[in-house]
C-alpha cells in the first residue's frame, strides 16, 4: 500500500501561507496514495508560475518545465513510456494564455494524463497581471483602468476539444478534489480538472469566504451526456457548479495508434544497442 | 575519366524528378560514382522543375555547369539550357515538339508511346527509355531500373512502365555512349534520407517534428519505418511541441529527435536552452534556407551558423555539426545521438537545402556502429543506489540519469538554477557549482572527433576552407584546379562546436598560403567564428546568398584570377 507520507515533500514549501495551492498538492498526494500507484511511476510536470513549483512538493519524478509548456513535455514523457502515471499542474495564465494550442491540441489527441488547471483568475507570480481567466473590467496591476477581454470558458473549450473527462473542482475542498483526480487517475485519456483556487496574496477578491457563497455539487447530472455537459460549462449563472461535466470511457485515444511500439517494453526503454536497418539499406542498392 | 551529364527539364508535377532518379538508378547499376541535383534557374519563373544528373567512372562531388543530354519535355527547357549542352550534344523530346528545336535532336513518339499504353503516366518512363538507348545500356537494365521504381506498385504497374521504356528505347537506333559496367556497388541515397537512416541506427525511439522544408522529408521517411523500427513518430502541432515533446520524451529515456529549419528553429529556441538546464539529450536537425523570415524555402543558404552557435538564452554547452555530404549525413547523425548522451546536452546538426536534397552515391553504409548512452544508469542500478542525486557534481561534469519508474531515484528535472538534487536554488555557491559542471562538459568529446578533415596536398599554397555542404563544390573544384595544374587543400570543418582550435591555428600560422573562406551566406560568419576563435583573419572568402549553392566553376574562377 501507498500511503501519503510516502509522497510529502522533501523540501520546505514556498508558496505564501493560506494559498490554494496547498490544498491542491495535498489531494494531488492523497489521490495518488489512495489510487495505491507507486510514487516511482508517476511523473508530475508543472509550467512555470506559482503552480510550477508543484512538482518539488510531491515526492515523485518530476519535470519543471518552461512557461506554458507542461503539456508538450507530458505529452513526450507519456508517449515514450505510457506505462508512467502523468500528472501535469498548470496555472491559469501557464495553460489557457501561453500554452493553449497544447493544451487544446492534446485534447483532441485524446492524451492519457491527469492535468490539474491552477485557475486563480490571476498572473500570482509575476505580481498580479491579467490573465486569460480575469473577469471583464477587472483592475489588476496591468489593467489598473480595467481588463477589456472576456475570460476565457475552460471547460466548454475542454468538452469541445476532445477530452473525455471534464471537470472541475475545488482547492477548498480537499475531499472533492482529491476524489476528482482519484477518477482522472483512474480514467483513460485526457482527464482535464480545472481548479477554483483562491490567490491570497495576488487576488484576494476570490477568497475562501467567495467561494464557499458560489460553489454548488453537481447532482443529477448525466456526465456521459456530452451536449448537457457543454450546455452546463456554457450556462451563465451566478452560482460555479463542481464536479464531472462530461466522462466518456470509450473515446479513441492517441495511445491505442503507438501500442505495438510498447507492446512488450515501453519504447523509451527499448534496447537499441544494435538496430537492424539492412532492410532499409537495401531499398538504396 | 568517363562523364556523362543529364539535364532533364519539365513544368512542376510533370515527374521531372522521378526521372531524374531513374537515370541515376541505372548508373547506379553500372557502378558509377552519381550526383543528382536539383536546380532552381533564377531566370525562371515558378512551377519548372530541373533535375541534373552527373555520373562518372571516378569520384565526382558536385553538378557542373554542362551537359551532354538534355531532356526537354518542353521548349522552355530547351530555351533555357540548351546552350550548355557539350558534344554529342543531344536534345531529347517528344517528336510534337522536335521541329521547334534545333541542334542534335533526338525525337521520340513519346507521348504517342504512352497514350497508347493506355495513359500519359508512362510519358516518364518513355523518357527513360530513349535515355537508356542513348547512353548504351542494355534492354534488362532498362527493365531494372523500372522495376527498382515501380515495384512496390505491384506487377502490372511495373509491366506497363517497361513497356512504355522499351517502345520508346527501340524507336532509336543509335546509341552515342556504351555504359562501361564498373566493379562498384553504391547506395543512391539523399542528404535527409541519409540522416534519416542515422537516427534509425541510433535508435531513435521519438520523433517530434513540425513539417518545414527543407526538414519535411526527414519526418515522412522516419514515419515509413514507425512499425517496422517501433519508433513513436509525432506530427506535433508546431515547434514548440516538437522540442518541448522531444525533452519529454528523452527524459523518459527514449532516444529523441526534431528536424525544422531556421523559423522553425527559432520557435524552439527556449525549449533548448532548458534542455541545457535540465540536461537532457536531445538531436536537432537544424536544415538551412534562404532566409531571413520565411526567405526562400526551396533554396539553400548557410545563413544560421551564428544562430545556432547562440540560441536561447544564457550559456549552456551544446555541439554543432555540419556534415558536408550526404555519407556524413548518415554518420555524423548516429554520432549526434552518443555525443548528445555524452554531455547529456543538446547537439545540433547543422544542413541545408543543398545537402538535404542532393542525391548521392555512397559506399555501403556500415552498420557495426557503437551505441554509446554516456551515464545512463540501468534499473539495476539504480535499485542499489542509496542517495541518488541527479545534478551531482563530478570531475568530469556528467552525474548519472535515472529515467522515471527507477527506484531510488526519484527527482525534478527543472528549467530552474538547481541544486544536486535538482531543486530549485538561488543560492551563489550553488549556482557557480552547477554553472562549472555544466560547462565542462563539452570538453568530453574526443579531439578527434571535432578535428577538421584534409583533403588533397597538405602543402598546396591555396586552401580552401569551407563547412557543411559547401564541401562538395570544394572537392570539385579542387579537382579541376588539379586539371589545370594547380595544387589545393580543401579543409573542411564538419564541427564548428567544440572548435578545432590547435589544428586551425596551426594551419593559418604557417605563411605565404592563401587561405580563401566559402561559405553560403552575406556576413561570412564561419570567417568570422575563426577570428573570434584563433585570432586570425581569413582576407579571401567566396560567398553566396542567392539561395544556389556555390559552383566548382565559380570556385576555380576566383582561385585563378585572383592569385
Ligand atoms: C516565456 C515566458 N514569458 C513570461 C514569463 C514570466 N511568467 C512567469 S509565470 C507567469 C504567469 C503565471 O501565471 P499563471 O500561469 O496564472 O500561474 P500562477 O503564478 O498564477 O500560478 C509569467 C508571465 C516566463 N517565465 N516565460
Amino acid at each position: 500500500m501507498v500511503r501519503m507520507e510516502d509522497l510529502d515533500p522533501q523540501h520546505w514549501i514556498q508558496w505564501c501561507p493560506g494559498c490554494g495551492n496547498f490544498g491542491i498538492v495535498t489531494a494531488m498526494r492523497k489521490a495518488i496514495a489512495e489510487s495505491n500507484i507507486d510514487p516511482k511511476d508517476v511523473v508530475v510536470v508543472s509550467g512555470i508560475g506559482c503552480s510550477g513549483k508543484t512538482p518539488h512538493y510531491v515526492k515523485t519524478y518530476g519535470f519543471e518545465a518552461i512557461h506554458g509548456r507542461a503539456v508538450a513535455v507530458a505529452m513526450g514523457i507519456k508517449l515514450a513510456n505510457p506505462e508512467l502515471h502523468v500528472i501535469v499542474n498548470t496555472g491559469d495564465g501557464d495553460n489557457y494564455g501561453i500554452g493553449l494550442n497544447h493544451w487544446v491540441q492534446n485534447m483532441r489527441r485524446n492524451l492519457d494524463i491527469v492535468h490539474i488547471a491552477h485557475n486563480n483568475h490571476i498572473y500570482a507570480l509575476t505580481k498580479g497581471q491579467a490573465a486569460p481567466t480575469t473577469p471583464f473590467m477587472e483592475k489588476t496591476s496591468s489593467t489598473p483602468h480595467g481588463n477589456p477581454e472576456m475570460p476565457i470558458n475552460p471547460l466548454a473549450i475542454a468538452i469541445a476539444s476532445g477530452a473525455s473527462f471534464v471537470a472541475r473542482s475545488y482547492a477548498g475542498d480537499l475531499q472533492h478534489l482529491a476524489e476528482m483526480i482519484k477518477k482522472g487517475l483512474a480514467h483513460k485519456g485526457y482527464a482535464f480538472i480545472d481548479v477554483l483556487q483562491p490567490c491570497v496574496s495576488m487576488y484576494p477578491k476570490m477568497s475562501y469566504d467567495y467561494y464557499k457563497e458560489h460553489i454548488y455539487y453537481l447532482e443529477n447530472h448525466d456526465p456521459t451526456d456530452k451536449e448537457k455537459a457543454m450546455e452546463l460549462a456554457m450556462k451563465q449563472q451566478d452560482k460555479i457548479p463542481i464536479g464531472i461535466f462530461y466522462q466518456n470511457d470509450k473515446a479513441y485515444s492517441i495511445h491505442e495508434f503507438y501500442e505495438d511500439i510498447h507492446e512488450n517494453t515501453p519504447a523509451a526503454k527499448h534496447d537499441i544497442s544494435n538496430i537492424d536497418i539492412q532492410d532499409i539499406i537495401e531499398e538504396y542498392l | 575519366m568517363e562523364e556523362i551529364a543529364v539535364k532533364i527539364g519539365g513544368p512542376a508535377g510533370s515527374g521531372v524528378m522521378s526521372l531524374g532518379k531513374m537515370v541515376g538508378k541505372l548508373f547506379q547499376l553500372y557502378g558509377w560514382h552519381i550526383i543528382i541535383y536539383d536546380e532552381h534557374p533564377s531566370l525562371i519563373v515558378g512551377g519548372h522543375n530541373i533535375s541534373y544528373v552527373r555520373a562518372s567512372t571516378s569520384p565526382i562531388y558536385a553538378h557542373r555547369n554542362y551537359e551532354h543530354i538534355l531532356v526537354a519535355l518542353d521548349k522552355p527547357t530547351y530555351e533555357l539550357h540548351h546552350k550548355e549542352l557539350k558534344e554529342p550534344a543531344l536534345i531529347v523530346s517528344d517528336e510534337s515538339i522536335a521541329s521547334d528545336l534545333s541542334g542534335n535532336v533526338v525525337a521520340s513518339p513519346l507521348s504517342k508511346i504512352a497514350n497508347d499504353l493506355g495513359s500519359l503516366r508512362y510519358y516518364n518512363s518513355a523518357a527513360f527509355g530513349v535515355v537508356a538507348k542513348l547512353l548504351g545500356a542494355k534492354k534488362q537494365d532498362v527493365k531494372k531500373v523500372i522495376e527498382k521504381t515501380f515495384g512496390k506498385k505491384g506487377e502490372k504497374v511495373v509491366k506497363t512502365n517497361q513497356d512504355a521504356a522499351l517502345k520508346a528505347y527501340d524507336s532509336i537506333d543509335k546509341s552515342y555512349f556504351s555504359l562501361k559496367k564498373l566493379n562498384n556497388k553504391f547506395m543512391l541515397i539523399g542528404g535527409n534520407d541519409a540522416a534519416s537512416l542515422g537516427a534509425i541506427k541510433a535508435g531513435i525511439k521519438y520523433l517530434g517534428q513540425y513539417p518545414m522544408t527543407p526538414a519535411s522529408s526527414i519526418l515522412s521517411t522516419i514515419a515509413k519505418y514507425e512499425k517496422s523500427k517501433k519508433i513513436v513518430v509525432k506530427q506535433t502541432e508546431d515547434e514548440l511541441a516538437a522540442m518541448n515533446s522531444i525533452i519529454g520524451a528523452a527524459f523518459a529515456g527514449a532516444r529523441a529527435m526534431t528536424a525544422t529549419s531556421g523559423g522553425g528553429f527559432a520557435l524552439m529556441t527556449e525549449a533548448l536552452g532548458m534542455a541545457g538546464m535540465a540536461e537532457v539529450p536531445i538531436v536537432v536537425i537544424e536544415s538551412q534556407r534562404g532566409s531571413p523570415s520565411t526567405g526562400m524555402p526551396t533554396h539553400t543558404e548557410q545563413g544560421d551558423l551564428r544562430f545556432v552557435m547562440h540560441a536561447s538564452q544564457g550559456e549552456f554547452p551544446r555541439v554543432v555539426m555540419a556534415p558536408g555530404d550526404v555519407e556524413e549525413a548518415y554518420y555524423m547523425v548516429f554520432e549526434a545521438f552518443n555525443l548528445a548522451e555524452l554531455i547529456q546536452s543538446p547537439v545540433i546538426v547543422l544542413m541545408d537545402k543543398y545537402l538535404a536534397s542532393t542525391i548521392q552515391s555512397v559506399p555501403v553504409f556500415k552498420t557495426n556502429l557503437m551505441v554509446d548512452r554516456g551515464k545512463l544508469l540501468s534499473e539495476e542500478q539504480a535499485s542499489k543506489i542509496k542517495e541518488y542525486k541527479r545534478y551531482e557534481v563530478t570531475e568530469d561534469g556528467t552525474s548519472w540519469r535515472a529515467l522515471p519508474s527507477y527506484p531510488n531515484c526519484m527527482h525534478v528535472a527543472s528549467s530552474y538554477e538547481h541544486d544536486e538534487t535538482g531543486f530549485t536554488t538561488e543560492d551563489s555557491e550553488e549556482r557557480i557549482k552547477q554553472m562549472n559542471k555544466r560547462m565542462k562538459k563539452l570538453a568530453l568529446i574526443p579531439k578527434e572527433v571535432y578535428a577538421p578533415k584534409f583533403y588533397g596536398n597538405r602543402d598546396a599554397d591555396v586552401r580552401l576552407i569551407c563547412w557543411g555542404s559547401t564541401k562538395l563544390p570544394c572537392l570539385e573544384a579542387q579537382q579541376i584546379l588539379k586539371e589545370k595544374g594547380i595544387d589545393v587543400l580543401v579543409v573542411h570543418y564538419p564541427f564548428i562546436v567544440p572548435f578545432p582550435y590547435d589544428e586551425t591555428v596551426r594551419l593559418l600560422s604557417q605563411t605565404g598560403k592563401r587561405n580563401i573562406v566559402v561559405e553560403q551566406n552575406y556576413l561570412a560568419q564561419f570567417r568570422g567564428v575563426i577570428r573570434e576563435q584563433t585570432g586570425f583573419y581569413v582576407d579571401e572568402v567566396i560567398l553566396r546568398y542567392d539561395g544556389r549553392e556555390v559552383t566548382p566553376e565559380e570556385i576555380v574562377e576566383k582561385v585563378v584570377n585572383n592569385g
